[in-house]
């Protein structure tokens, strides 16, 4: 329950309006020996002006151009799972898959190059 | 570029500039910050001596940031405040024994302004009722009506809510009013 006699807000700023004008016009500014020792202060720590040096946040900037020049997070995205699906095909190839894998088993020929194609002989003889 | 130019530019580039080795603007932070740092110290201190340090401290501390100062993340000022705010706070809790949010709330009807209070006199009455105030609800009430923040920066300087900082700072007006308007004819304030 409120009080009756209780002000409001309002009020409250309203009485309280005159002491703030107040303190506000009385308050002192700085002394000229603190703005002396602020500036001194400033002056010894002034960093020295020097040539610009590529920040790491714009070398790292540039990774994520490159990042997104590659196609970003989705293209990351797919070539994990193709990736993933492929290893685990060959480890483990589908039962449909299996007739087809067995056709080209046994059949991987070594494929050579035949001398008689490229005489190293004759050549090292012509110099 | 000289000292009335660099007025026109904000506390963000000035800061920048000083970070890139422009003593100009050291000078023009220096002229445009001091005051603030030194009003708010003061009010929270209620030692003129100890807010001369703590604004000389929290300068220096700007000047030390400014080399890694990152523009339009927070404003300079609100960084400054809340600097201030807690150099003056350590020295409070070094002067006193017990914590200060243990500080009870002012009592309502507590005797209010005395005679000696006149026109002149009204600023060191609330001065000294602002000492009297409960820490954060101080901090608002200073940082709202002498500084003129807006509420949202005063919760960042203080570390809470914004709708906490309107109840710090309707509390601590109604305790200062507890306070200093006891007795209105004393304070002039009846027609």
């Amino acid at each position: 329950m409120t009080d009756r006699n209780q002000k409001s807000d309002r009020e409250i700023s309203a009485d309280l309006a005159a002491f703030f004008t107040a303190a506000k016009k009385s308050a002192a500014g700085p002394s000229d020996n603190l703005l002396a020792a602020v500036l001194k202060d400033a002056e010894r720590l002034l960093p020295t002006p020097g040539p610009a040096r590529p920040t790491p946040a714009r070398r790292f900037s540039r990774l994520i151009d490159i990042w997104q020049g590659l196609g970003g997070w989705q293209a990351a995205t797919a070539f994990g799972l193709f990736l993933a699906l492929g290893i685990w095909l060959g480890y483990t190839p589908p039962s449909g898959l299996e007739p087809v894998a067995d056709q080209f088993s046994g059949q991987i020929e070594t494929v050579g190059v035949a001398s008689d194609y490229f005489p190293l002989d004759d050549m090292l003889n012509e110099g | 570029m000289p000292l009335d130019t660099m007025s026109e530019l904000d506390d963000d580039a000035l800061l920048l500039r000083y970070g890139a080795g422009d003593p100009e603007a050291a000078a023009a932070l220096t002229f445009r910050l001091t005051p603030r740092a030194l009003s708010l110290a003061t009010r929270l201190l209620g030692d003129a001596v100890e807010a001369e340090d703590v604004a000389q401290e929290a300068m220096l501390r700007l000047w030390k940031m400014a080399p890694g100062w990152r523009p339009g993340e927070a404003k300079v000022t609100t960084w400054l405040y809340t600097v201030v705010r807690n150099l003056a706070t350590d020295r409070l809790r070094k002067r006193r024994s017990v914590a200060l949010d243990d500080i009870p709330e002012p009592v309502d009807q507590q005797p209010g302004a005395e005679a000696r209070m006149l026109n002149g006199e009204r600023a060191e009455a609330l001065n000294q009722a602002l000492a009297d105030l409960p820490e954060r609800q101080r901090i608002a009430v200073v940082l709202r009506h002498f500084e003129g923040m807006a509420n949202p920066d005063i919760a960042e300087v203080i570390g809470v809510s914004t709708e906490a900082v309107e109840s710090l700072i309707a509390r601590g007006k109604r305790n200062l009013h507890a306070r200093l308007v006891g007795d209105k004819q004393k304070l002039g304030l009846e027609e």
